[in-house]
């Protein structure tokens, strides 16, 4: 017999138990429960008082050290997030006075026929470009043509194209008042390497288009929002759940990566809208968490809201957000923020019934909520724009309940949100349909349909 | 509660196993259970992870060692000063040791470095290779193989393996 075989068996003999040692499995799950309930305790007072401690250390020490140590970390731009004076509150006609309003055809446009292009109105001109060729149901290529339609002369010219550098598939636009910023809202992830770092700036002064490629924490990002804030051009990035955001000096073309917002726990977010008020960035994520189960999968969605300050922090909004709603184009009245009428999320692998919310107006600096009520549109309206002191709904086709009458698409009427009231429109002739959402050009509406007629509704 | 009725099952099958462990690496019944009932805690704590039964008794098992060793090093710090010298502790009335044997090999393990009684327990309670004691216990495999040789001579010097050589022959 070995030593070894000797140790064996002398260790399973004094390892012997006597026979009243018996497992205690009630006190061990009592206390196991009451340890994993402490620890969540625990967990977050010092997620509170970490957070408190890099509020306040942060800023120490960026003071201390000095700004330049932390370079390629987050920071605010030097001219500052937002402009000094607050914006000017809406102006230009009552909502009664659009219903005195006529119709008339302008010039068409002298771009190839095209869907979903880029309009902005400058205060002098409407300019178009982007958007695939060729109508909506048969798009063809991209092209760097654009141009712009002076209202004062009535005419049409073409303006710089689009660097030929950049590809701009699904572009969305940002007018700061003096150049307009341009970029792709979704990159699909196999056209990111063609398409992900456009952006450029355009200046109609100079009729000077400036590309300023998006910083690489942005830039990687396949969904991207933006909204100009009388200061800064901030763009946000939806990338593998996290949201980047940097901001754009349009003067200086410099650009700052901002702080990311902390989303809570498993919330990643997959699509964003932002908007900006007088004093803060409001940013909207759409979050959801799928998994798979037996028969498929489940999907667990929801809205958070984030707020960036001045001082560059992000704060959670959320509070009472509906949750079950997406967030489509929203836009800062002046006095509150417009949200057109939306569809249900429910995250990416849930298809939501055929159903929308109404649109909403929230107050900026609660984000209390009002719903338009339903108006000559019922529930088929798409968008809502500003149009002088009031809303203009533009319809999106269908039967509207409770009526049951058939609304036709680009049905309008306009809402007055200091009574409440709403007031039918009458619809452009032959009721033709819109490449994209109309735009109010001080004091008329513009529309520019599939075909590439220009249309105006005027006084 | 799912994971309160799957730790429960686990609790009641392995819970003697652990505190024979437990008794070997402290010497104590008392502390045994201790060790025992902290190393499950924690195993309830990490249950989410760990799922699998297997890697649960995997999971015990390093933890109650973790504690064993790390509780040795702090021993001092538990140091009570008594008015009076307790009773000394008598041997468990198991009927199993009537020569006291399984009493005097506590005593000697007791006697050995936590280190080295984690060895003798892994290598040879446990009948893991000194492969897997090493990767338990996060050393290499050559300070297993000293410290089981050291732990092996200093009990052929307690006499303790000739005693359970003549018990066999019985």
């Amino acid at each position: 017999m070995s030593d070894e075989q000797k140790v064996r068996g002398l260790l399973a003999l004094a390892a012997e138990l006597p026979d009243d040692v018996n497992p205690p499995v009630q006190r061990l799950v009592y206390l196991g429960r009451r340890m994993r309930a402490k620890r969540r305790r625990v967990h977050s007072v010092l997620t509170v008082i970490g957070a408190a401690v890099a509020a306040a250390g942060v800023p120490l020490l960026i003071h201390v050290l000095g700004p330049a140590a932390f370079v390629p970390t987050a920071a605010v731009p030097r001219s500052g997030l937002f402009a000094a004076r607050p914006r000017p509150a809406p102006s230009g006609p009552a909502p009664a006075q659009l219903s005195r309003f006529r119709w008339s055809a302008l010039p068409p446009s002298p771009l190839e026929r095209r869907s979903q292009p880029v309009l902005t109105w400058t205060g002098d001109e409407l300019i178009e470009l982007a958007g695939p060729n060729g109508p909506a149901s048969a798009p063809g290529g991209w092209s760097h043509a654009a141009a712009a339609f002076t209202p004062a002369t009535g005419t049409w010219h073409l303006i710089a194209p689009v660097p030929g550098t950049m590809l701009l598939t699904n572009a969305f636009g940002v007018w700061t008042g003096r150049r307009l910023f341009v970029a792709n809202a979704n990159v699909p992830p196999d056209e990111k390497a063609a398409v992900g770092t456009s952006a450029a700036l355009y200046d109609p002064a100079a009729n000077r288009w400036t590309e300023t490629p998006l910083p690489q924490q942005v830039g990687g990002a396949t969904q991207l929002a933006a909204t100009w804030t009388g200061q800064v051009i901030v763009v946000a990035g939806v990338q593998a759940g996290q949201i980047t955001v940097a901001a754009l000096n349009p003067a200086t073309r410099q650009w700052t990566v901002l702080l990311s917002p902390a989303l809570p726990v498993k919330h990643p977010a997959r699509f964003i809208s932002v908007v900006a008020t007088s004093d803060r960035v409001i940013l909207w994520s759409l979050w959801d968490v799928v998994t798979r189960t037996s028969d498929g999968f489940s999907d667990y969605a929801g809205v958070d809201v984030l707020a960036l300050s001045s001082d560059g922090s992000w704060r959670n909004v959320t509070r009472r957000w509906p949750q079950e709603q997406d967030v489509p184009s929203p836009v800062y009245t002046g006095g509150a923020i417009l949200v057109s009428p939306s569809q249900i999320w429910c995250g990416i692998a849930c298809i939501p019934p055929s159903s929308s919310f109404p649109g909403m107006l929230a107050d900026p600096a609660t984000l209390r909520i009002t719903a338009i009520p339903p108006g000559p549109l019922g529930r088929t309206v798409g968008t809502l724009t500003l149009a002088g002191r009031g809303i203009l709904a533009v319809g999106s086709g269908g039967i509207s309940p409770p009526s049951r009458h058939q609304i036709p698409v680009d049905a309008m009427a306009s809402y007055d949100p200091a009574t409440g009231r709403w007031r039918s429109l009458p619809a452009p002739p032959g009721y033709p349909p819109l490449a994209a959402p109309p735009i109010w050009a001080g004091t008329q509406l513009l529309e520019v349909t599939n075909s590439g007629q220009l249309l105006a509704f005027h006084a | 509660m799912a994971r309160d009725d799957e730790f429960a099952a686990f609790v009641a099958a392995r819970y003697r196993a652990l505190v024979r462990r437990g008794l070997l690496l402290t010497g104590d019944s008392g502390h045994a259970e201790d060790l025992a009932q902290s190393a499950l805690i924690r195993t309830y704590l990490a249950w989410s992870r760990i799922r699998d039964p297997a890697n649960a008794e995997s999971y015990a098992r390093k933890t109650l060692l973790r504690l064993a060793v790390r509780a040795r090093g702090r021993r001092w710090r538990r140091e009570i000063v008594a008015a009076r010298v307790p009773e000394p502790a008598s041997a468990p009335a198991t009927g199993v040791d009537p020569d006291g044997l399984a009493l005097d090999v506590r005593r000697a393990l007791a006697a050995l470095p936590a280190r080295q009684r984690a060895v003798l327990v892994l290598r040879y309670l446990d009948d893991l290779s000194e492969a897997e004691t090493a990767r338990l216990l996060g050393i290499p495999v050559g300070t297993v193989k000293s410290r089981a040789t050291r732990a092996l001579a200093a009990l052929r010097q307690t006499g303790l393996l000739d005693r359970e050589g003549e018990r066999n022959e019985r």
